[in-house]
């Protein structure tokens, strides 16, 4: 008959075999601890259909003592301490990552504010870029189809009395002086531009 | 070749390696004493010769012992268990054919080995048992046990369930549980102990 503590002691036995027991403490198995450990074994393998046709019921003593016996101990866990390379290249590859998200990132808003941007701020902005420089507005030179055609009948009233007034070498000098005066235009616009 | 019986994914394995880890040698020999008979089954896919295959089994347990801290609980211990197992294997095969062409097959080696491939050994003749009977008397044992008792035994040894699991599928506390399959183990034990007399 066995007494309460021995019952408990062998359920103990039996949930640790599980692996379902919650004790920490050094295990310290009796002869008789293993033989019913080695039984329980074979019940699960029969169970399952996994008995080898031969049981060497003294195959775990046999691996303990070798253990023993050549003094046999688990090998420490490696750490391998970082080489000058191994950071180098870890710290390149999170600096070509941090450059390719920021990369990614200003695309993005870039991208974002043009695709959102009002038009009337776009149109306001290109007639800032084309603002007057050095006291001449490029404006003056974008007249709209009424202006040209009162520029265009303004010459034809007076072609005849200019034609008597200004004789030919005068007319060249005056286009000569109004092509130079727009090469200035652009030559400044180019180089203010250019300084910003 | 083989593959790891899924059923084990829920085996509780990792107290008991934390134990071995920790030093407790003794723990080390409970993983043998549980993980034998499967490791036997896994070498012997590769391995033909029935003294071969614990000596190879033997092997795996020394290697798996000496790497035991390198175990991270990423998979279950019987998985990493039969990974080292399946290349020790592999190895002593690989030895094996290399030395092949070179063996005397009259040595006392090849003498020593009977019909059956077993070693004929007498180190612990007395130790090595037939298994086909035993397999017998423990299903006899399960058709007498009461039906909660081998639905217990069953859903842990054969299923690989957790007792946790098994409180929820049984609608029992886990106390229950343990107890259960602690008497279903105690009563098959005792029908063994007679078959052994």
């Amino acid at each position: 008959m066995t007494t309460s503590h021995e019952s408990e002691n062998a359920e103990y036995l039996s949930a640790l075999f599980d692996g379902e027991s919650s004790q920490t403490e050094k295990l310290s198995l009796s002869a008789e601890h293993k033989q019913t450990l080695k039984n329980y074994s074979l019940i699960g393998a029969a169970l399952r259909n996994e008995l080898p046709r031969k049981v060497d019921m003294s195959f775990s003593d046999s691996v303990m003592n070798t253990i023993a016996k050549e003094k046999i101990v688990p090998e420490l866990k490696i750490i391998p301490v970082p080489t000058y390379k191994f950071v180098f290249r870890k710290v390149a590859t999170a600096v070509a990552q941090m450059a390719m998200v920021a990369s990614v990132a200003a695309v993005t808003v870039i991208g974002y504010q043009t695709f959102t941007a009002d038009s009337s701020v776009i149109q306001e902005s290109a007639s800032n870029a084309l603002g007057p420089v050095d006291g001449v507005n490029l404006a003056s030179y974008q007249t709209s189809s009424q202006a040209s055609n009162k520029i265009n009948l303004s010459t034809d009233e007076d072609k005849a009395e200019n034609a008597v007034k200004l004789n030919s070498s005068e007319l060249k000098k005056q286009q000569a002086l109004e092509v130079e005066r727009i090469n200035n235009y652009i030559r400044g616009y180019v180089v203010s531009t250019a300084s910003n | 070749m083989g593959s790891v019986n899924e059923n084990f994914k829920a085996s509780n394995d990792e107290a008991i390696v934390k134990r071995v880890q920790e030093g407790d040698v003794e723990a080390y020999n409970l993983l043998v004493i549980k993980y034998q008979h499967k490791i036997f089954q896994v070498i012997g896919k590769f391995v033909n010769n029935q003294a071969d295959i614990a000596d190879v089994a033997q092997e795996a347990f020394i290697k798996a012992y000496r790497a035991i801290n390198s175990f991270r609980a990423d998979s279950s211990f019987y998985t990493w268990l039969y990974r080292i197992a399946v290349n020790t294997a592999k190895t002593h095969l690989e030895s094996n054919n290399k030395t092949r062409n070179h063996l005397d097959v009259d040595s006392p080696e090849f003498q020593s080995i009977d019909e059956q491939g077993v070693l004929a050994s007498s180190d612990t003749p007395d130790r090595i048992i037939e298994s086909q009977e035993l397999q017998q008397v423990i299903i006899d044992a399960m058709a007498d046990l009461p039906t909660e008792l081998s639905e217990a035994i069953t859903l842990r040894e054969v299923e690989g369930m957790s007792y946790e699991d098994m409180a929820v599928v049984l609608k029992v506390p886990i106390g229950t549980v343990r107890s259960r399959i602690f008497r279903a183990r105690q009563f098959i034990e005792q029908r063994m102990t007679k078959f052994a007399k």
